[in-house]
């Protein structure tokens, strides 16, 4: 039986809602701060007219429920769910002020491509836009990456001990916990990439200084390359993307980040306790090489049958850096979308579809499939060949590797099995609509694959002038690859059931 | 004699020092191997010339910043004493370069925009663009050559193409394009190509010749404290409202 939202429940998730929005406006207070030093005063005065509506929005929501109890795993899943949106909602306040936005509804595209690190942009005229929002972009990226919730707890939004955190943490997606207590693994999270970016932007800043910028640019543009490249979004300062750069360091070191970015948090902390060995054992790791090998080898055959990038200064600078953007879900582009649709064969772009789809690893800042699912799937698949050819009294055990020696379990199965029929039916539903839109099928398909995983290259269907029907609807596949489908059913049926009319019971 | 659980943590602390120092050393070499790799690559590809046929011809912009173009150094038929008496017939107003002289090979009217969605058709023509300078002069090599200039569209300002010229060449812009300025405006005339071998694959332009139609311009916004005064009232409610919710909290207590 379905359970429906309460008034007590919707009042409770609208307390912790604005929370989260009330904490949301110190990145807009960040965008403030770029704004005064950079001495741009006309995004200063928007940004701090969006702090102000962002402050009344959240107090106004926090007084639906003065002191809320302890959220229960409905109103988490909730909580989480309607964040993402909520937020890129008032994220979208002060972009879409900025005046390179068409519509209100193209800049709550950005926001929520922003927030779901997806990285597609509806934005026009990208290289005449103010460090401040430049800045604000690249702030929605790193919360939208590490998780609203992640972030939150980690700064104690929720209380020491995270309030009801754990439900929250887990309804985000993640399974795992760095360490046992949930508040020290989101502060252990935020340690480690704010160490990664803060090292990756400076060596990209003398990168960059090297290439003939101007030293403000160089190190405004590294350290947002740098948060973008880890957060695996792959949003860029100019509309050129990485092209505009010209610089081959630059993209070693996005390559770098972007592999990085899509190793899960949980071995990061391996790395850093010095247990390599756990590293290179794990089944995401073995997975991702396998995959990456076949991978790359099927991409560079099809590239050698189009003379343009068949030769190998190009094949490796340009395939090398599109095959880690696609597995790990940034988006960057070496290449124009142009070249995309022009350059590469159908069998190429397919290639980087499915590369796409199959995303990075489980518990990181990449979208997709995920290693780890794919990895358990396969690891089924052997469980049922050797239930097949073992005698029926025999007892059939499959382990494998992540953090230890594990068993696979039937439930872990299912679970790997629902979510990644769940994002191709997603993809392929993606790819009717785009089909439905007049768009070619090649197109629709990479399109919606580039959506629903969060990653973002675009084949020129994303413009300012595309169907707002495929709009929304690429918005709604944002927002669920993000949420990884389940949280996101789970609201949707709930809202559904709480809207319907109850059954009355007449009595004769 | 340490206890076993110091003896852990101190343990745990070598290790993560190791791992650190190891991915220290790691991070290190990849830039020393990225810098050295970037270096090779950069003077492997230095071109001496971006067409056999032709110098980049450096223009200035003159003094009343109409956009005149007039062309220095040696054109490519060597005819440079018709083509200053032509010159001089010529009106102030007339902001396209005599020495273009148009062949089979040469697509006159293209765009940016036309560039964007370009096909093989496009490939190894020459074309003639207008766009606005944006961004930044890119070194393209270590010798200091040549550069990559950034042009946008003006029409559509969503789309860009990435010029090959000389540094001479680029002497003629005077601002770039960002928030608060307009780039100098150039016309620039040479080779497309929808995937370059000389730059692994970029889609670019080797400029042949190079001309300034408009000179930057600033627009930023003064300061004005008017502006602020919307914000100020927002967040004066929001504060207050924060505050109210902070006092009911504690009287529900």
């Amino acid at each position: 039986m379905w359970q429906r939202f309460t008034v007590h429940d919707l009042r409770v998730i609208g307390h912790y809602l604005g929370v989260l929005v009330l904490f949301f406006s110190i990145t807009m207070g960040v965008a403030l701060v770029t704004a005064i030093l950079c001495q741009e005063w006309e995004p200063a005065a928007r940004y701090f007219c969006a702090m102000g509506i962002s402050l009344i929005i959240g107090s106004a929501l926090r007084f639906l429920r003065i002191e809320p109890t302890r959220l229960s795993r409905q109103q988490a899943l909730a909580v989480t769910g309607l964040a993402w949106i909520v937020i890129a909602g008032v994220a979208s306040i002060p972009l879409y002020g900025s005046g390179h936005y068409a519509s209100y509804l193209d800049a709550l595209f950005d926001g929520v491509s922003g927030l779901t690190t997806t990285g597609a942009t509806l934005l026009s005229d990208l290289d005449h836009l103010s460090n401040a929002d430049n800045m604000f972009r690249f702030m929605i990226h790193f919360v939208g990456a590490l998780g609203v919730i992640v972030v939150a707890m980690s700064l104690g939004i929720f209380g020491k001990r995270g309030g009801g955190g754990s439900g929250l943490f887990t309804s985000e997606g993640r399974s795992e916990h760095v360490v046992p207590n949930v508040v020290q693994t989101t502060q252990m999270i935020l340690r480690i990439t704010l160490s990664i970016i803060a090292v990756a932007a400076v060596i990209m800043s003398v990168f960059c200084l090297m290439t003939g910028m101007e030293p403000l640019r160089a190190v405004l543009h590294s350290f947002w390359l740098s948060t973008s490249g880890f957060a695996t979004n792959g949003f860029a300062p100019m509309s050129q993307s990485i092209i505009y750069y010209h610089s081959f360091p630059v993209e070693v070191v996005l390559m770098v980040l972007m592999i990085l970015g899509s190793i899960p948090f949980v071995l990061h902390s391996e790395l850093f306790r010095g247990k390599i060995i756990t590293f290179f054992k794990d089944i995401e790791t073995k997975t991702m090489a396998l995959w990456l090998l076949v991978a790359t080898l099927v991409f560079a055959s099809s590239l050698c049958t189009s003379d343009s990038f068949a030769e190998l200064p190009a094949l490796l600078r340009r395939g090398v850096f599109m095959i880690i953007s696609t597995f790990s879900t940034s988006g960057f582009q070496n290449i124009t979308s142009n070249q995309l649709t022009t350059v590469l064969s159908s069998g190429a772009l397919l290639t980087l579809a499915l590369i796409m789809a199959i995303g990075g690893g489980a518990g990181s800042t990449s979208g997709g499939i995920k290693f780890f699912r794919i990895g358990i799937v396969f690891k089924s698949i052997v469980a049922t060949v050797k239930e097949a050819l073992s005698p029926d009294s025999a007892r059939v055990t499959v382990a494998y590797s992540h953090l230890g020696r594990r068993m696979l379990t039937p439930e872990l199965v299912k679970e790997a099995m629902t979510v990644l029929i769940l994002y191709a039916i997603t993809y392929l539903l993606g790819a009717l609509v785009g089909i439905a839109h007049g768009y070619e099928a090649t197109q629709a398909i990479f399109q919606s694959v580039s959506m629903a995983s969060n990653t973002g290259l675009n084949t020129g269907i994303v413009s300012p002038d595309m169907p707002i029907s495929l709009e929304i609807f690429y918005i709604f596949q944002m927002w669920a690859g993000r949420l990884e489908f389940v949280t996101f059913l789970a609201i949707m049926v709930q809202i559904v059931v709480s809207l319907k009319p109850r059954k009355r019971v007449v009595q004769a | 004699m340490m206890r076993k659980g110091a003896h852990t943590t101190c343990n745990t602390q070598h290790s993560t020092r190791n791992a650190l120092g190891a991915c220290a050393v790691l991070l290190f070499v990849m830039v020393v191997f990225a810098t050295a790799l970037g270096v090779w690559q950069e003077t492997a590809f230095a071109e001496t010339a971006p067409n056999s046929g032709a110098t980049a011809v450096e223009s200035t912009a003159d003094e009343s910043g109409a956009g005149d173009n007039t062309a220095k150094g040696s054109s490519a038929d060597g005819s440079s004493e018709d083509s200053k008496a032509e010159t001089d017939e010529l009106s102030d107003d007339n902001l396209i370069n005599p020495q273009q002289l148009p062949d089979s090979s040469f697509i006159y009217s293209t765009s940016i925009d036309d560039l964007a969605g370009a096909d093989a058709y496009f490939d190894g023509q020459t074309v003639q663009v207008v766009g606005e300078t944006i961004g930044d002069k890119i070194n393209a090599d270590m010798t200091g050559q040549f550069c990559w200039i950034t042009l946008a569209s003006e029409d559509t300002l969503n789309n860009t193409i990435s010029i090959y010229m000389s540094h001479e060449a680029a002497k003629s812009i005077d601002l770039y394009g960002r928030y608060g300025s307009t780039g100098t405006i150039l016309q620039v005339q040479g080779t497309y190509h929808l995937a370059c071998s000389e730059h692994e694959g970029i889609s670019d332009i080797h400029a042949e010749h190079v001309n300034v139609v408009e000179k930057g311009k600033v627009a930023k916004a003064s300061f004005d404290i008017n502006a602020f005064i919307p914000g100020a009232i927002v967040v004066a409610i929001g504060v207050v409202m924060i505050i109210v919710y902070g006092a009911l909290k504690e009287r529900q207590r």
